[in-house]
Formats: structure tokens, sequence, C-alpha cells
């Protein structure tokens, strides 16, 4: 279910300081001064976005799938920091021969756009170069980058240089590397797949002809806790090290062993499990050695979240009556309400905290009894809806910079998987194979 | 400027900035820069317990490898793909036992609940006590209880709503004096038995499910 993103811890937004200089003193000066909300208010939806020009990538040799500038241009807007132009709108053409010359470069600062980005793709040997430069409309070029690799990973080359562009002006990784993991039946059974943050790419991982269920990463990305039942009856919490493929049962008491959650350091999972008749929130070591119990109550106590800072906990309790949201220390104490059945309604589970530590994304059941996504903020002063219409909507899980949001969705007949920005636009759907898709856990940058 | 190093650059350029700023806004841009500041401080709070291992190249190069920023004269970064090539590969002895147990299973009536109920219904304890007296007559069968909802809770609520309603039928079991070895377990709705999304499946697929091993 949900994971929490990790950042940089090098924060260094030198990017957009020399933008502003540079702009300042020229005619897109208003530009200029919506930029620096960018910077303030990136996670709040009502932003002035950077206008950026991307043209087309001068290919000396066929790439296979979706041109790069389509991709790149993609991974922008997903950003939500970038405004990607229409060029043709401004009579600029998208097309250029390895690079725009002068008169567009002109052409398109004049029309306000601050930033412009072209690249060339070139075979060498059996494998592929790729070059991207990065330009302000009145400073000239910043810079470039050079990637090289198999034909196959053009396609990441350029996620590599969308996140390089989002980390210049913001100092954050940027979410085009991020990957998704996810639940698909298939034949009747539910394996774990993992695919990329926009749906494309999609590896199978499991083989178990069973129930794989709810991973979540651990924040260096290189293991899935997840919830199997492929030895019998009892579902048991297993981690599999996506480097060496090597699989090991970490948590395995008799009765249920579910919803595991990884700390933002990695060092500690937090998961829920009937072993002393119903279901209580415990939390392991790394090593699947040292166990604490966290909570202590006659009613069920699952689904735990870990705030981004791993000093608290949102989970889900019916001891009220009907599932709802509460909040407590790393170390079980300090419990309290964070959703009320008058005021949230009778039916809220499955929290994730954002990674900025901002809000509380669950799962609400309207008056209909369908699933939604709802959003509150850990003070519980801010509530929303997330989600509208006639689906169930599930399992949300936050992208790294706190701007999005996967979730499963019946919203077309069959349950797939979706993103959605946390301000309610930019819906897509990442997922088609199979026969139905959820439960998805995007990765930390 | 040419002669200036990167750092020295960008002080100079922060110090325009902040001139600027006054010049040109008054005390706003500089307020805004101050805010963005503890916005940064913010982020960093957050993630440095669990900063990036570098091992994580499970997901290839272009997954893990640090972003290096934009150069006048770039290095050459290699990418690779981010499959991980190795996957979970599939056990097919224990596949085969697992399907080999199902199929020596037995199954008595299901037991169907109430819409977000785990409380038995008048007709559960009449099938419940027919049962009873079979097992009665078999104590040595082991019984394992399957609780299952329908697709209106969340996948994981679901999970202890299920487990509720097999443990509900255990102890009802147990009240009738069935002393045969029981087990409980719940599939929360992972496993409905009709999947139309209207209550005559949902009703269906809200049961506790009665699977018998062993000698008869």
């Amino acid at each position: 279910m949900a994971r929490r993103g990790q950042h940089s811890a090098v924060r260094r937004p030198v990017g957009l300081l020399a933008l502003l200089v540079a702009l300042a003193s020229s005619a897109v000066f208003a530009v200029a001064t919506g930029a620096v909300e960018v910077f303030i208010d990136a996670t709040r939806g009502a932003i002035q976005k950077i206008p950026i020009a991307v043209y087309s990538f001068k290919s000396a040799t066929p790439v296979p799938g979706q041109p790069p500038a389509d991709v790149l241009k993609a991974d922008l807007r997903r950003s939500l920091l970038f405004d990607v132009a229409d060029l043709e709108r401004f009579g600029i053409k998208a097309e250029v021969n390895s690079q725009p010359g002068p008169e567009a470069l002109q052409k398109a600062g004049e029309a306000g756009l601050a930033v412009q980005v072209w690249g060339t793709v070139a075979p060498r040997g059996s494998e592929i170069v790729m070059e991207g430069t990065l330009f302000e409309s009145s400073r000239g070029e910043v810079g470039r980058k050079r990637y090289v690799g198999s034909a196959e990973v053009v396609r990441h080359m350029v996620h590599r240089l969308a996140d390089e562009i989002v980390f210049h002006y913001t100092g954050e990784q940027g979410i085009a590397r991020s990957q998704i993991a996810f639940v698909s039946e298939r034949d009747g059974a539910k394996e774990l797949f993992v695919m990329d943050y926009d749906g494309y790419n999609r590896r199978r991982l499991t083989f178990d002809a069973s129930l794989d269920l709810a991973p979540a990463w651990s924040p260096d990305r290189r293991r899935l806790a997840f919830v199997s039942y492929r030895k019998g009856d009892d579902p048991r919490i297993e981690e599999l090290d996506l480097i060496t493929g090597a699989r090991r049962t970490l948590v395995a008491f008799p009765g249920l062993n579910i919803t595991p959650d990884w700390s933002p350091n990695g060092e500690e999972l937090a998961f829920a499990t009937t072993k002393d008749g119903n279901s209580e929130i415990y939390k392991v070591d790394k090593y699947g050695k040292r166990f604490e119990r966290l909570t202590d109550h006659g009613a069920a106590d699952l689904a735990p979240t870990w705030s981004p800072t791993g000093r608290e906990l949102a989970f889900t309790s019916d001891r009220g009556g009907t599932p709802q949201i509460f909040l407590m220390s790393a170390d079980g104490t300090n419990v309290r309400p964070l959703t009320y059945r008058d005021q949230q309604g009778g039916y809220n589970t499955a929290a994730a905290w954002s990674p900025k530590g901002d809000w509380i994304a669950y799962v609400c059941r309207d008056e209909r009894r369908i699933l939604k996504l709802c959003l509150i903020s850990p003070d519980g002063q801010q509530w929303r809806q997330l989600t509208t219409g006639n689906s169930n909507d599930e399992s949300p899980s936050w992208s790294a910079d706190g701007r999005h949001i996967a979730f499963s969705s019946t919203r077309n007949g069959r349950r797939d998987i979706y993103m959605i920005n946390t301000d309610g636009t930019g819906l897509e759907r990442l997922t088609t194979g199979g026969t139905s898709n959820e439960d998805p856990a995007w990765s930390g940058p | 400027m040419r002669s200036l190093t990167g750092q020295t650059r960008y002080v100079m350029m922060a110090a325009m900035f902040v001139l600027v700023g006054v010049l040109a806004l008054g005390g706003c841009a500089k307020k805004n820069v101050m805010s963005s500041t503890e916005g940064a401080g913010k982020t960093q709070a957050g993630t440095t317990e669990g900063g990036p291992s570098g091992s994580g190249g499970s997901l290839g190069e272009s997954g893990s490898a640090p972003l290096q920023g934009f150069s006048k004269s770039p290095p050459e970064e290699a990418v690779k793909a981010p499959t991980p090539p190795m996957v979970a590969k599939a056990d097919q002895g224990e596949i085969a036992a697992r399907q080999a147990r199902e199929a020596a299973q037995r199954r008595l009536t299901d037991i169907y609940f109430a819409y977000d109920k785990w409380a038995l219904s008048s007709e559960g304890m009449k099938n419940l006590a027919q049962n009873a007296e079979l097992l009665k007559q078999n104590p040595a069968v082991k019984i394992l209880i399957e609780g299952h909802c329908d697709e209106r809770g969340s996948r994981e609520y679901n999970m202890v709503l299920g487990e509720k309603r097999a443990q509900e039928t255990r102890r009802y079991l147990e009240s009738l004096g069935v002393k045969n070895p029981v087990t409980v377990t719940s599939y929360g709705k992972e496993r409905p038995v009709c999947t139309e999304p209207d209550e005559s499946c949902y009703g269906k697929n809200r049961r506790a499910h009665l699977v018998l091993e062993g000698e008869r």
C-alpha cells in the first residue's frame, strides 16, 4: 500500500535563482516573479508555472516507441512546475535540425518562454547516445546532459533528463524515474508487477499462482515487502530483493499478517497481525527479528502508515464502532482520532501519509456506499474529497514529490491503476492488461 | 564573469537577486525567498533519516544513479534498463502441493452475513447447527474457516472484517459442542465468488466458507 518518499538530502535551488536573476532584467520579468511561486507553493496546485519550449529531438537513428520530445513534455507537465508551450501557436517550428536556430530561440524568448530544451539522438555501435540541452532565453545555454545506453532505454534517458531539469529549478529529485509496484490478476491468481511511473515498461515479479498483495517499497527502492498466501492459509509478510531475486519471510505469525509499510529510514516495518486474537499493529526491524507491539485494543487496528519524519503513524481502527483513521507516536503512545464519524463519515480506512507530511490520503466511503479518496491534514484542520463519481477508488499511494496520488479505480468498468494530482486534476490511467490491476505502491525518486 | 568559479557566480547572482527583489518588488519578494528556504528545511528534515543508500540499483542506473546537474561539457552517463532481471521464480512443488490439498478439501454450505456485519444471522446459525452434528460425528476432521467480504469495503479493512466473520463462525460452532481442530483465516475481498456490482452478488460474497480436511 502506501510508501514513503525519499528526497534529495542536498537542496540546491541555484537554478531558479539564476533564472530569476537572468530574467529580472529581461522583457519577461512577470514570468520571473511568477517563478518564485513555483518554489514556494509547488504542492498547492495554484502555481505560476515556468513556461518552457521543448523542441523535437533530432534523431539520426530510429528510436522505438514514443518520440523523446513527447516523453519529455509529458514528464515536464507531470512535474506541475512547467507550462509546456505549444510552439506552433507562437509560429515556431518544433522540428529542428540538431538545435533551434537563433531566430527561433529569440522568438520563443519574446513569447515569454523562459526555458528552452532540445536534444539529439545518435547511434554509436550498438548503443544510442542522447544529448539534451537546457537553455534560458535571457541567459543562453545552461548546460547539457549526455546519456549512453541501448535503444530500449532511450525513454529512461529522457526521464532522467526531465528529473535533471526539475532538480535544476527546485533542488528536488523529480519523479520521472520512479516506479510503481502493483498487483495484477492473472488466471485467477494475484501477482506482483512493477512499471515506470507513467505506466510504461511493465514487468512481472512473481509467479506464485496464489495471492500476492499489498506491496510496500523499501526507501532505497531495492526491496518490496508484500503479503503472500502462497504457503497456505495464513497470509505472511514476505520481502523480495529486486537485485538478487531472493525472497524471505519477514512475518509469519499464526493468523493474518497484513498491511506492511516501511519506515522512512528503512530500518523498521510496521504491519498488522491477528496473532493476539484481534488485529494489532506491530513493528519489526529490517532483519525480521525484533518485534514491538504498538497497539493494544479489543478492536481491530491495522494499515499503519509512517509520517515522513518517522516519528508518527496513522492507522485504521474500528474502536469507535466503524473504521476511522487514528494517529499515534511511533512507540505506540499518544493515540488519538484523526477522522470522526459525524465529520468525515462512517467509514475511513487505508491512510497514506504524504512524503511532504502535509496531507494524509485515505479511502472514504460515501453515503452511496462507494469508496472514494479523501485528504485530511494531520492536524485535522483541512479536509477534502479528492475523487468523485460512481467508481470505487482505493489504495492511495503518494508520489515522492507529494503532488500526485496513484490509486485503483473501477471508473472504466474494470479495476485499473490511475494517477491524479492532489488538486483533483490530471487524471491518467496507467494500466490496461490482465483481469484487474490494483494496490499501487509508488517508489521513492 | 568567465574567470569566476561557479560558486562565486551564484553568490553574486544571489546578491543581485536580492537587490532586484528589493527594487522591483519591495519586501514581498524578499519574504518569498525566506519562506522558500523554510520549505527547503522542511523537506530535508523529512528525508535525512532515509537518504538513498546508493545501492538501489535494482531498477537500473536510470532509477538510482544520483543526478549530476547540467554542464557545458557533460560527462557521459550510462543508462540501464530499470527492469529487474531477477524475478521470484515459481515454486512448482509448492504450487502443486497447494493445489492437491485444495482438491482434497470438502466444503460445507457457506454462511452469509449482512453488509458490514460479522454477527451471524438466524439462518446462518441454523446452517451451522446442522453442520455441527456432522462434525461432532467426525471429530478428527479438521475445519478451516475462511472469511470473505463484498467489494464495498476497502481491501485492508475487509481483511479483518473477513477474519471477524470467520472467528464468529468458529465461536458459534464451539458453543454447539464442536471440538474438531479449527483454523481461521480471511481472504477479505480478494476471492469473490461473484463479480457483478449488485446486491445479489455482494450477498454471495459476504460469507464464511467452511472447508474440511483429513479423514471423514
